[in-house]
């Protein structure tokens, strides 16, 4: 089933504000959400927020008075639906568990992107990532765990947890974070959404660690949550990477609205909660609009019609969360210990013996790193770590309960530095 | 042969050549600075290496990165043709007092050809996703010949 988002009819600006209490929306219920609407509501917080802030730099960067109007009164409405979508997530959700949603979305809607880019250049940009996150979800499900909650109450039977490539060996140098940028104009227009639908969900990942990650009393819990923001910092600097560097303000902005009609759009296919589905309807109607605006107003400004970069025919398929599984153990069992020098991927012993990784590596794991500490205090209160393996064990054997991340597949022990053992002994939670 | 074949076919020679020469230009980078790095004396040529070899590994990643998004590029060049080899030997076989001048020398000729063949590309190039290699890799090209001109 097709989507051409210039095809629909929207609501007019005029009709799209609302007041307080159409924004203060009831939660959903914890013990009833399918983790798929959970995941559904924080990514599309993300598409908001970055359509939030991008629209917000845009004006920063923006003279003409009138066009500051035209993007300040769309701003307006989607900050309001920001509001609605994170409004969704209910008070009772602690940090921890909503930060299992946050990885559940960057591990299934990665791993659907990936499976869905045409670019193999690019296709292996997200399966480096993908595999850092899923390491993510297993050091967060072993600190929730330790707090007495049940980490597969937040996952569901989607998204498996086990160690991805381990977190101690995504610590690289900034350099080895640049990537090859697309050009809009040669590539299928599929890639500039999944680019796009990844760099704002990663971006909100790293703002929501960079915030909530000093609430822990818990050392540990602190620590782990610094570790962590500093990679997804390494992912948004990824992924923001591969955009086309070429295009425009006023292209950004009409590419920002096609992104959100297609992601309302995908959801509204598959939410299976009614009342959210009615919203994703409802915040469609209001993209619609944004949309023929911002090409309005690139044709008025830039002189230039927008559909020359974008699709004729519209979007084939809505973007979906679903299982990932199979996927994710392949590329798990092929990539685990890829690294990047500069914009290529390689195994970690194809590097020079005297690469800035391994210098990188022994400043920042000087120490125990706190991604470690946490499964090693998990091994110690409850005699093994957390994990749920629903297929079978880890396809990696050094990762497997057991394991010591050495062996075929996992090459970085024979080149990385090793941490001090510091241990720390305190209890686990917020 | 239709005009319109044969215009794609010189197209397809241009982007070929384009690859060819970038790949070799970068590949003598590599290895003159290599040699730079174990041979000069002078600080200030030291450190300019130091950059070189760091910026120009970063552009042949770039530039591999850019083929694996174009499957139909036949093979690219992994050696360096004659005419960079015979630098590289004027390299090696300078003296230690030539050795920091030689190397200076060639920097600044092997930057301003590289200046033409990417400001070309990066203007009228036949390829976007190449076009894009270019004109993202020119700036750092334009600060090496500044800095090259200015190591004394």
């Amino acid at each position: 089933m097709s989507f051409n988002p210039l095809k629909e009819k929207g609501i007019p600006l005029d009709r799209q504000l609302r007041n307080w209490s159409e924004l203060n929306i009831e939660p959903y219920r914890m013990e009833e959400v399918d983790p798929y609407t959970r995941t559904r509501v924080i990514a599309m917080n993300g598409v908001e927020v970055e359509a939030v802030m991008f629209s917000h730099c845009m004006a920063r960067h923006t003279i003409d008075t009138g066009l500051k109007k035209i993007i300040g009164q769309t701003r307006r409405i989607e900050q309001q639906q920001q509001k609605v979508c994170n409004w969704l997530i209910p008070g009772e959700e602690n940090t921890v568990e909503n930060t299992l949603g946050y990885e559940q979305v960057a591990v299934d809607l990665t791993a659907w992107i990936a499976r869905h880019e045409p670019d193999p250049y690019l296709r292996q940009v997200y399966e480096f990532g993908l595999l850092e996150d899923f390491d993510h979800l297993y050091r967060y499900a072993n600190l929730l765990d330790l707090m007495g909650s049940d980490p597969s109450k937040i996952v569901g039977d989607y998204t498996e947890i086990t160690p991805g490539r381990p977190t101690i060996f995504e610590h690289r140098h900034p350099a080895d974070e640049l990537r090859r940028p697309m050009t809009v104009q040669a590539c299928d227009f599929q890639s500039v959404m999944n680019a796009m639908t990844v760099l704002a969900a990663e971006q909100q990942t790293m703002n929501f660690y960079m915030n909530v990650g000093n609430r822990p009393t818990d050392p540990i819990a602190r620590g782990l949550y610094l570790e962590i923001a500093m990679i997804e910092e390494q992912h948004v600097s990824h992924y923001e990477s591969i955009m086309d560097p070429s295009m425009s303000w006023l292209m950004h902005m009409v590419l920002h609205e096609y992104n959100e009609c297609w992601m309302y759009w995908s959801f509204l296919q598959t939410e299976s909660d009614p009342r959210i589905r009615a919203i994703w309807e409802l915040h469609l109607g209001m993209e619609l609009e944004h949309l023929r605006m911002a090409c309005n107003t690139m044709k008025a400004v830039e002189g230039r019609d927008p559909a020359e970069f974008l699709p004729t025919n519209g979007m084939k398929a809505g973007v979906t969360f679903e299982q990932n599984k199979a996927y994710v153990r392949e590329v798990l069992a092929n990539q685990a210990d890829l690294t990047a020098w500069d914009s290529e991927f390689m195994p970690v012993d194809k590097l020079p013996q005297d690469h800035r990784f391994f210098e990188y590596q022994s400043i920042v794991n000087h120490t125990t790193p706190p991604t470690e500490a946490i499964i090693e205090r998990h091994r110690q209160e409850t005699g093994d770590d957390y994990r749920l393996e629903t297929e079978g064990e880890n396809p990696i054997k050094a990762l497997r309960r057991g394991g010591s991340k050495k062996g075929p597949g996992m090459s970085y022990h024979q080149r990385a530095p090793q941490p001090h053992a510091q241990t720390q002994h305190r209890s686990a939670g917020e | 042969m239709t005009q319109d074949t044969k215009k794609s076919r010189s197209s397809s020679a241009a982007v070929a050549s384009f690859i060819g020469d970038a790949m070799i230009g970068n590949l003598y980078e590599v290895e003159a600075s290599r040699l730079a790095l174990q041979r000069a004396k002078s600080d200030q040529v030291r450190t300019f290496a130091a950059m070189m070899l760091d910026d120009h590994l970063t552009a042949g990643h770039q530039l591999q990165s850019t083929l694996r998004s174009m499957p139909n590029i036949a093979k690219v060049p992994s050696e360096l043709d004659d005419k960079h080899g015979k630098m590289i030997d004027t390299l090696r076989n300078a003296t230690d007092d030539d050795f920091d001048g030689q190397y200076l020398k060639q920097q600044a000729k092997a930057h301003k050809e590289n200046l033409t063949l990417f400001r070309s590309f990066a203007d009228s190039g036949d390829n976007p996703i190449l076009r894009t290699f270019a004109t993202a890799t020119l700036p750092s090209l334009e600060r090496h010949l500044d800095m090259v001109k200015a190591v004394k």
